[in-house]
């Protein structure tokens, strides 16, 4: 191919302009520390660059979920542990109560501990975690048990607790009242935990049987407090069966955690994977790229000051 | 927008396809163009989702039936407007948290069920929207995420087409115009050669004029003494 003089310059010209181009681009990717800036210098790429952030945002919010999840549910579980510890002095109390050495003044005194432990579970059966009643199912706002007076001046003495106001006729006329209501967590795609114990099951029949112990032991009727020594018996079960629940849905959720850690983890290498450029990989590209241009520079400036014909004629 | 006609004849649209301005058209009418009507896409059935999910939902103060977005350019007449992605805005009646149906039934402070499934409505299908409020769902894809990504892919591969086909067809031109050059371009080593070579020719020729006059001075001077 016949050369002139205009090609060689064009030639240089591209040749700068090219090597400027790769060394803009490298400059780029160094500054920001991004394998690209624009989605399309890699469309595909970018699009699963989206698609992983998208899903480690959701993950992050089922990480959080999952923490406040266990929060709620290690309160649940020490409420629940500390309703067994009354329970089990209640039957220690009704224990020593049967004794036969006992009189109807040592019952009686009796009988107000045991009105200091209906207090007590009725505040445990009312617990509150972030301002919210646990027992209470979807209505965490109210109240669950409410204790009910013999007269209303007169706070001493409890002689009924009313779950959500309801009295046991209005909850055997309508059973809905009392049904558990499941507050449920997402804690991954499909994976859902309930949250919340059920309160009704697990603390009427218990505050019920104080009450009656109390009543028993205040009529010193040793052969009904015979009976509510085996119904405490159920209740302590009943307590024990909602606490292990708790625990075992507790160790499910710390292993879901687990797995969503790790699985955020990954989500992040693959997204630094993907967008995130190779610092060292950069720079030893950028040297390259300027030693390139050194070249194109020294031959372009040869090559165009380069003797002709005309000049060596003289 | 701008559009060019024909100064004889008012009527015509000039059509631009190729070259610079056709380019900047096609950008800004079909690319550019589609793009909108993806993002409007977006909103509305984003919009619709929600809301139909919000609607049943019940707020801390049991009311229901209120709309999350509004569009502030609606109305009764085309309750969707035109440019749905322009006048999004959440609506006032929820300014206040509390008034956010989270729940899917009353007196549930706990209940977060309908947050849930609003959650949700960005991946799945709500039933019960027509085309119009479900553009979304209309085109085929359930998934609003996986429809605004592969709307960011296709402007991207829009471009990276655009990038690549401007490179192609600039080195074709410097290919073709390297042929061009190499016929019809100037070689200044060739021009000196040449000029060094007729120079040369000229000096020969000039040499035999020289030789000719001498050998005829020769004739002049040396024959014959008449006139002398």
């Amino acid at each position: 191919m016949r050369i002139t003089n205009r090609m060689i310059v064009n030639n240089n010209i591209n040749n700068l302009t090219g090597s400027m181009e790769r060394l803009y681009e490298l400059q780029k990717q160094s500054a920001t520390g991004k394998k690209y800036l624009k989605a399309s210098d890699n469309p595909s790429n970018n699009a699963s660059v989206i698609t992983l952030k998208s899903a480690l945002q959701t993950s992050e919010v089922y990480e959080t979920t999952a923490q406040n999840t266990n929060d709620w549910m290690s309160a649940t579980d020490f409420a629940l542990q500390q309703a067994g510890d009354v329970t089990q002095r209640a039957i220690s109390l009704v224990m020593r109560g049967l004794s036969d050495t006992m009189g109807a003044e040592s019952r009686a005194t009796i009988a107000e501990e045991i009105d200091g432990l209906i207090k007590e579970a009725v505040d445990i059966a009312n617990t509150k975690h972030l301002d919210r009643y646990i027992f209470s199912g979807f209505t965490t706002d109210q109240k669950p048990f409410e204790s009910q007076y013999l007269d209303a001046t007169d706070t001493t003495k409890v002689t009924d607790v009313y779950y959500k106001n309801n009295s046991p006729a209005a909850i055997a006329a309508q059973p809905a009242l009392v049904a558990f209501q499941a507050i449920r967590r997402d804690i991954g795609p499909g994976e859902t935990v309930t949250v919340n114990t059920n309160g009704y099951t697990t603390f009427q029949g218990m505050l019920d049987t104080l009450i009656r112990v109390r009543e028993n032991l205040m009529d010193n009727d040793t052969v009904a407090l015979r009976t509510q020594a085996a119904a405490l018996d159920d209740v302590l079960n009943t307590v024990t069966l909602a606490t292990t629940i708790n625990g075992s849905r507790m160790r499910d959720l710390e292993g879901a955690q687990d797995r969503i850690t790790q699985s955020n983890t990954e989500i992040k290498a693959l997204i630094s994977q993907k967008a995130e450029a190779n610092m060292a990989e950069i720079t030893a590209e950028l040297t390259n790229q300027e030693n390139i241009y050194q070249t194109v520079v020294t031959i372009s400036s040869r090559t165009q000051s380069m003797v002709n014909l005309f000049e060596s004629l003289g | 927008m701008f559009s060019s006609n024909w100064a004889d004849d008012p009527n015509t649209v000039l059509e631009v396809k190729n070259g610079e301005i056709g380019g900047l058209l096609y950008a800004r009418d079909t690319v550019i163009e589609n793009q909108l009507a993806d993002l409007n896409n977006t909103v509305v059935s984003l919009v619709s989702r929600v809301n139909a999910i919000h609607r049943t939902g019940y707020d801390l103060n049991n009311t229901t039936g209120v709309d999350f977005f509004v569009y502030s350019d609606a109305t009764a007449a085309q309750p969707i407007p035109n440019i749905p992605a322009l006048s999004v805005k959440i609506n006032s009646a929820i300014a206040d948290n509390t008034y956010i149906a989270a729940a899917t039934q009353t007196n549930a402070a706990g209940d977060g069920n309908n947050a849930l499934a609003i959650a949700n409505c960005v991946n799945t299908l709500v039933t019960g929207l027509t085309d119009a409020e479900d553009p979304v769902a209309a085109s085929g894809e359930d998934s609003i995420l996986h429809y605004n990504t592969s709307r960011i892919t296709s402007l991207a591969l829009e471009q990276r087409h655009a990038i690549t086909g401007a490179s192609d067809t600039g080195n074709i031109m410097t290919a073709m115009d390297e042929q061009r050059e190499a016929v019809a371009g100037v070689n200044l080593d060739e021009e000196a050669a040449n000029m060094v070579k007729y120079q040369r020719a000229y000096q020969a020729a000039a040499r035999l004029m020289n030789t000719f006059d001498e050998m005829i001075e020769l004739v002049v001077t040396n024959l014959g003494l008449v006139g002398r």
